[in-house]
């Protein structure tokens, strides 16, 4: 095939360094969370998705297809402090504007900050009680992404750039995303009066994926010379082509145009990555007041073995300025494409084939439920999500409200350590075997009227106003769906309490 | 009751803290997307090395043509004018077109008899009067046309000989043909040989033709007249021997911009040691040449001086025949270092050349050999080697420089200081002072980078031979303080005015005790160049 052709057939292309950048100053650590705000909605199918053991308030559901479970969300730290500060004199700053304190952002990030962003779809969703206990099985497209930008990556807006005697650790770096169908076969169970367990087998499918691995990122800044220390891989699960260059170094990838053969092959009937993964989960009821749960949830992985690619990089480059000669001093602008090839060619990097795995981010959930009534219950929730070396901790309160027959709501307080103080809100609403829910955390707590953008440009036409901007731009997650609800009343052994009884 | 109560309490904390969430006033926030920290950047930027002849080509790159090596490196510009003479400016021929009428004795006795006839004639060849061929060969494809027309009613045959016509079998040309019969004859003279006699009467190279044979009536004849015509199309002579006289051949007179100096920024500071004229000469004719410098004149027509050059000739003998014929080669040199220091634009010349210059008609023997190729080439030039002295020889480069592009107000309030650094290692045998202004658009000068004239390329040793002895190190840091910067961008500062002087030999303070030295291509210059830029607390 002639390049021409393959060219024609390739639809992007991608520089490897702009790859590399991509993944070096935006990457992810991909843990989907599902909504605090979900827990306490008692009568909603979904809770299961949180804790397997928590069943709906009903005999059975059958997710509307495609509509039942739609979930994106938004989480990061880099905002957990304002990115709009005003100084003394009443003028209003943000990150690259002189006197913008770094300090309480760097407190708020850590080693880095570190943005994910989750989509889910679920097509299909049912369950049902049985004699012994309660099924469910659903299909789950999920998306997940995330990246992690290192604080050094910051540093050189707070210094101003790359002062003399500088080092800078880019190695926190890191960027996941992953692409993959989940089939959940869900089985809940009460053996004894008070206590419930639930579990989820959940086999993956994987479809695309993403991950980076950084040992060594170090860039230290001097006025004679510049040195960089990088040891890495970036692994790629994805049906990409690699370009190298003429030095049989890896230059681009190109992706293929699609079509519907395309889809099937490489979505619907893609097998070369599988994965495992299991949820545990327990209920249980002290007495009529006070209830217990806890569970723990995507203990699973993937295994990624289909269009592999990845492109390491293990080497030293120092740079002592550009070098000029008679040969090159009328064509200085491809002096910049020479030092690329150098850096590529010092810090080795190569192109290779290697498989991979993936977790999915284990979680931890402890919660108590105070019941004040039979319709109205304060909750308490602990949220822990385990990433390589680090962890997320939130704690959530919240007062539930739930009328069984048509509404459920919670209303509930997050705080997160080193992230968001948010209020949430839960909200469930039926109308015969219909049911409605949306569950969202992150409402914005305070708000700008506006914020508006000036220029000092005279060219630049009027300003940029944003109306009800969030002081914080912390979190943002939403899912809602709709569900069918069959015997709201009751399970099929088990009447259901009735909201208006004597408590 | 109670849990009623708790419950109206907690749903009244809840709206509480929904009202406190605070609807903040309208912000504005200006140049979000132009950065304007404070500025702290340390980086390497270049290391550069130019030779001698790299840096040449980048101040004078529309002449570095001119540029030349020796074979000891020394470099050299070299200025030229060549002019050349082909075999056409000496000699020319025409095509020979010869017809004459002969009358045709008739006898009374017998109508019926054989009536024999002879004629002979003289064809010129020549044209110009004062040359003399002696012989020639012909070219390939030359043709010889004959008509022989006699009047109707005579029949008979004719013979036409050619005596000074020799074929290359030997034999002398001779044509044969029926009258009365078809008039029309050819030969092909491919390699023949005319050896022609000098005609005396109209001063010709001429050879003859004799026409002789017989008629007889075959009826009532229509008149007397025979008419004979020869005819030579395009005569081109392979070579020629002969005596071609005593003629100008070269009458050039010339005024030529004089670019070296303006091309490459030179001035009379600059003063050449040894600049000469060459003129030479390359003959492949098969005569004596001699070209003439009848004036030369270097003009600087700014100043108004001008520096003659003293009438010069230049003798070539005359080739030697061979296949291919071997050239007289000669030349002369002029010194012209007077006139070369006056920093010339302007060269007025005038050349005359002569063939036979001394030339004995009866004795001289001269050969053109008509081939395309073999001529007279003539060059004149000026010969530059980079062998010179300057006490104080002083350019001005220009560069874009404005502040305002490079950094906002705010960074530059923040900015404590700018540092460049450069490292200088430098083998050519000559100091540079610089001194940069920093200017508006304007022109007007705002600031100066230095108090002074600044060391910037410092000469290494310089041998007796004037060639400069390993390199020497020089380092410049140059240092902005917040004020100077400050003062830039408030003066709009767009443009920097970089003025250096050269100095060749000595060191700082001995500007006037120059020395000689030469440029070779094995100089280089390795520089580099690294900045720092400052900042801290903010300055008002």
């Amino acid at each position: 095939m002639s390049n021409e052709t393959k060219n024609e057939k390739m639809k992007n292309k991608y520089t490897i360094l702009s790859l590399f950048i991509v993944l070096l100053f935006f990457t992810i650590n991909v843990k989907a969370q599902d909504p605090l705000s979900l827990y306490y909605l008692e009568n909603v199918p979904q809770t299961m998705s949180i804790n397997p053991a928590m069943v709906p308030r009903a005999n059975a559901f059958f997710g509307v297809p495609g509509l039942s479970s739609i979930y994106n969300g938004v989480t990061t730290d880099m905002f957990g402090s304002d990115i709009i500060q005003q100084l003394d004199n009443g003028e209003y700053v943000t990150l690259t504007q002189a006197g913008y304190d770094y300090g309480p952002f760097y407190k708020n990030i850590g080693k880095a900050a570190n943005i994910n962003a989750y989509h889910t779809l679920a097509p299909l969703v049912f369950g049902f009680s049985g004699k012994k206990g309660y099924f469910t099985f659903s299909i789950t497209e999920k998306l997940n992404e995330s990246l992690a930008i290192p604080k050094d990556f910051f540093s050189i807006l707070d210094k101003g750039g790359f002062p003399d005697g500088s080092s800078f650790d880019f190695s926190p770096f890191a960027v996941n995303a992953q692409y993959y169908r989940e089939l959940s076969f869900g089985y809940s169970y009460k053996f004894m009066d008070k206590l419930r367990v639930g579990i989820h087998a959940k086999v993956l499918q994987g479809l695309a994926a993403v991950k980076t691995d950084f040992d060594k990122f170090d860039l230290n800044t001097g006025v004679d010379q510049w040195e960089l220390d990088m040891k890495g891989t970036v692994y790629m699960s994805a049906p990409v082509e690699v370009i190298s260059d003429d030095n049989g170094i890896p230059d681009s990838i190109v992706t293929p145009e699609t079509d519907l053969k395309f889809a099937i092959d490489k979505g619907l009937l893609n097998f070369s990555n599988p994965g495992f993964a299991i949820d545990f989960g327990a209920v249980y009821e002290h007495n009529e007041a006070w209830s217990f749960s806890a569970s723990i949830n995507d203990l699973g992985f993937i295994n990624w073995n289909g269009d592999l690619n990845s492109f390491t990089a293990d080497g030293q480059f120092t740079f002592d300025g550009l070098n000029i000669d008679a040969s090159n001093i009328d064509s200085i602008g491809n002096l910049t494409d020479e030092l690329i090839d150098s850096l590529k060619q010092a810090v080795n990097l190569t192109h290779g084939n290697k498989g991979f795995s993936t977790t999915l981010g284990p979680k931890l959930y402890v919660g108590a439920q105070y019941n004040v009534n039979h319709y109205f219950s304060l909750g308490a929730l602990s949220r822990t999500v385990f990433a390589k070396n680090d962890f997320r901790q939130e704690f959530n309160v919240s007062a539930n409200l739930n009328l069984y027959h048509v509404l459920s709501t919670s209303i509930n307080y997050t705080f997160a350590l080193n992230g968001a103080n948010t209020i949430g809100l839960g909200l469930a609403l039926r109308g015969g075997p219909i049911q409605f829910y949306i569950a969202m955390d992150y409402l914005p707590y305070s708000v700008y009227k506006n914020v508006s953008i000036e220029s000092t440009d005279p060219d630049s036409g009027e300003p940029t106003t944003v109306p009800f901007s969030p002081t914080k731009l912390d979190n943002f997650n939403m899912m809602f769906g709709l569900n069918l609800i069959f015997g709201a009343n009751g399970y099929r052994d088990e009447t259901m309490i009735d909201a208006y009884n004597e408590f | 009751m109670k849990s009623v109560k708790l419950t109206s309490i907690i749903i009244s904390l809840g709206i509480v803290v929904l009202l406190s969430g605070c609807l903040k006033d309208e912000i504005v926030l200006t140049d979000p997307q132009n950065f304007n920290r404070p500025l702290n950047l340390a980086a390497p930027v270049f290391n550069a090395h130019f030779s001698a002849k790299d840096l040449l080509d980048k101040i004078g790159s529309d002449s570095i043509d001119m540029i030349f090596t020796d074979s000891e490196g020394l470099l050299h510009a070299k200025i030229d004018t060549t002019f050349s003479k082909s075999y056409d400016d000496i000699i020319e021929f025409d095509e020979i077109m010869f017809i004459n009428f002969y009358t045709i004795p008739l006898l009374k006795k017998s109508t019926k008899a054989q009536i024999p006839f002879l004629f002979r004639d003289t064809i010129p060849a020549s044209v110009k009067d004062d040359q003399r061929f002696d012989s020639l060969t012909m070219k390939t494809a030359q043709i010889m046309d004959i008509v022989v027309t006699a009047p109707p009613g005579f029949t008979g045959e004719y013979t036409i000989t050619f005596p000074e016509i020799i074929l290359p079998n030997g034999t002398v040309l001779v044509m044969k043909g029926d009258i009365g019969g078809d008039p029309s004859g050819t030969t092909d003279l491919t390699g023949s040989t005319f050896h022609f006699f000098q005609d005396t009467k109209n001063n010709k190279s001429s050879f003859e033709m004799v026409i002789e044979g017989y008629t007889e009536l075959s009826g009532v004849p229509g008149g007397t007249q025979l008419e004979v015509s020869t005819v030579i199309k395009d005569f081109r002579p392979d070579i020629v021997w002969g005596y071609f006289g005593e003629v100008n051949i070269i009458d050039i007179s010339e005024e030529m911009d004089f670019d070296f100096f303006t091309d490459f920024n030179f001035t009379d500071m600059i003063q050449f040691k040894s600049v000469d004229l060459k003129l030479k000469a390359e003959n492949y004719f098969g005569i004596p040449i001699s070209v003439l410098i009848d004036s030369m004149v270097f003009k600087d027509t700014v100043k108004g001086i001008e520096v003659d050059i003293d009438k010069t000739a230049l003798h070539v003998n005359a080739a030697t025949l061979a296949s291919p014929p071997i050239s007289a080669t000669d030349s002369i040199t002029i010194p012209i270092a007077e006139a070369i220091n006056i920093a010339p634009n302007k060269m007025v010349f005038k050349i005359l050349g002569a063939i036979n210059y001394d030339g004995n008609p009866a004795t001289d023997k001269n050969f053109l050999i008509n081939d395309g190729e073999a001529d007279l080439n003539a060059t004149l030039e000026v010969l530059v080697p980079f062998w010179f002295q300057t006490k104080n020889y002083e350019r001005t480069d220009t560069i874009s420089f404005n502040v305002r592009e490079i950094a906002d107000s705010t960074s530059i309030d923040y900015l404590d200081e700018l540092n460049l650094y450069f490292d200088f290692d430098n083998g050519f045998p000559f100091n540079i002072y610089a001194q940069a202004y920093f200017a508006d658009s304007l022109g007007n000068l705002v600031d100066s980078l230095f108090e002074g004239d600044q060391l910037i390329w410092k000469s290494p040793t310089i041998g007796t031979d004037g060639k400069a002895i390993g390199v020497e190190n020089t380092q410049v840091n140059i240092q902005l303080l917040h004020d100077q910067v400050k003062d830039l961008y408030d003066n709009y500062a767009s443009q920097i005015f970089i003025v250096s002087h050269v100095q060749t030999g000595g060191l700082a303070g001995s500007p006037d005790t120059p020395e000689f030295v030469k440029l070779f291509d094995s100089y280089t210059i390795d520089m580099s160049m690294s900045f720092e830029v400052k900042s801290n607390e903010i300055k008002y």
